[in-house]
């Protein structure tokens, strides 16, 4: 299994750093076992928004439990913020904010009380911040639950505003460990600004998700983890360009007849029909992709498919081709 | 879980509004006092430190130049021996100041001069003398009993300032 490390910026600080880590916890199998966590290393540097992704929730919730410190590791080196972190120390430090749960929050205040309350030590006058909180609420796109009582929300929402609280807070490593919420554009769009408030402020985050858009659309860097290892750890579109080999789809009624022809010119590409789209992908042998002959060919054969589609890398494919590559 | 209540517009004017409203009560009633009384607290403060600072300038150039620290002619001494007990315990913290005119000072004050060793000493005066050629001198001495009157007489060049009241509990 390959490692791939990412060459992160020299003028950052690092934010974690850990070194052939592996974990307490382990599998059973057949009377043989294996570590659930193994040979895990990753760097990240602070002002950075990392998305831990994987196969599988429990390695990748396990991971930043590590990394916040409440559980213990095995082997290897765990350092936080430039502090060494004890293998069996079992406490979160002040200087990392973990959020673990949706129930840490009260249900008995709306969201702006909510946030008066985690402000409370600020120097801002009451009524100054209660405004300037509000209107923070309106911008990053909460306004619709900025009076919302805490208690009817969702969960998903109510973690969003944990994540707020977590920017107001003094700690400088942000921990976001629940990895089996689903968000929806309406949520993920906060997410997405509290996350850049969160990094400019020079703040590191780090969250486990399985949900492609949410690493898409909030996170600079990204780690897969299979078979509690991690396969890639870099940026977002070092990641679409390794594990993304989609060239283009054509959309048309008759896509198999489409294929056919196409495999008899082309047959260097991979072919594959998903409902009415034909996706062609580059051959894992040879990155080469001439995407001109594979327009050529359509206009010559004359096929006038209904719609042709240059692929723009996402990591819900990246994610397609990291699976498809290491077989799962 | 209860059904989600989305927060309406009308609900966010409202609570803007009922913001504006709370900050302008803010601004002029009691607020406003607090505020007036902070920035006085500020000023008197920021008073008391420049006055330190040119305090400590006086003291810093006297030092420099070889002389008493004086601020506006007003001079702190300390009492380092027992020569005028029980009016000064040895430690006491005498203000004096400078006299405006040396050779009208008068029996019974209490002066701090300069000795012809060059030591500076505050004794009592205990006598006016007028000499032969009518220049003012005066002849001084320590209020300890034990003490005789000082040996030389004392012109009035040499005091430097006359006592005024001493700093309680030194």
């Amino acid at each position: 299994m390959e490692n791939t490390s990412t060459v992160a910026p020299e003028q950052n600080p690092m934010a974690v750093y850990m070194n052939q880590l592996s974990s307490c916890e382990i599998y059973l199998r057949e009377g043989q076992y294996r570590r659930i966590l193994e040979n895990i290393n990753l760097s990240i540097h602070k002002g950075e928004v990392w998305g831990l992704n994987g196969k599988s929730l429990l390695e990748i919730k396990l991971l930043l439990e590590i990394m916040a410190n409440i559980k213990p590791y095995y082997d290897g080196r765990c350092v936080l913020l430039e502090i060494g972190m004890m293998r069996r120390k079992r406490i979160i430090l002040p200087h990392v904010f973990y959020i673990g749960t949706v129930n840490m929050i009260y249900n008995n205040m709306n969201v702006l009380e909510y946030l008066m309350f985690a402000t409370a030590n600020s120097k801002i006058e009451v009524v100054k911040r209660q405004k300037q909180l509000l209107k923070l609420l309106i911008d990053i796109g909460l306004g619709n639950i900025s009076l919302t009582p805490i208690h009817t929300l969702p969960s998903e929402f109510r973690v969003i505003v944990i994540l707020l609280t977590a920017y107001f807070s003094s700690s400088e490593l942000i921990i976001f460990n629940v990895p089996e919420l689903k968000y929806n554009n309406q949520q993920i769009t906060p997410m997405k600004n509290i996350a850049r408030l969160i990094s400019d402020s020079g703040k590191t985050l780090v969250f486990s998700s399985i949900d492609s858009a949410l690493i898409q659309e909030i996170c600079t860097h990204t780690a897969y983890l299979i078979n509690g290892s991690i396969v890639f750890s870099g940026t977002i579109s070092e990641f679409c360009e390794e594990y993304d080999d989609i060239i283009l789809t054509i959309s048309d009624q008759q896509p198999y007849l489409i294929m056919e022809s196409m495999q008899k010119a082309l047959p260097q590409y991979k072919y594959k029909v998903s409902d009415d789209r034909l996706i062609i992908s580059k051959p894992s042998t040879d990155s080469r992709v001439n995407v001109e002959s594979i327009y050529n060919v359509i206009f010559k054969m004359g096929l006038n498919p209904y719609r042709v589609r240059m692929n723009t890398k996402t990591v819900k494919n990246a994610v397609e081709g990291i699976l498809r590559k290491y077989d799962l | 879980m209860e059904k989600i209540q989305y927060t309406t517009e009308e609900q966010i004017a409202e609570m803007f509004q009922e913001l504006d409203n709370a900050l302008e009560k803010n601004n002029k009633g009691v607020k406003g006092t607090m505020l007036w009384i902070k920035r006085a607290t500020n000023i008197l403060l920021n008073l008391f430190i420049i006055f330190l600072l040119v305090v400590l300038g006086f003291i810093i150039t006297a030092k420099t130049n070889g002389k008493t620290p004086s601020l506006f002619g007003y001079r702190l001494f300390i009492v380092e021996s027992g020569s005028m007990q029980p009016t000064f315990d040895i430690g006491t913290v005498i203000l004096s100041k400078e006299p405006s005119d040396p050779s009208n000072l008068s029996v019974g004050d209490v002066v701090t001069f300069k000795s012809l060793n060059d030591t500076i000493v505050t004794h009592r005066i205990i006598e006016v003398v007028t000499d032969e050629d009518g220049s003012i001198k005066y002849r001084t001495k320590g209020d300890n009993p034990l003490n005789s009157p000082d040996s030389e007489l004392l012109d009035p060049e040499r005091v430097i300032s006359v006592y005024v009241f001493k700093i309680p509990l030194t």
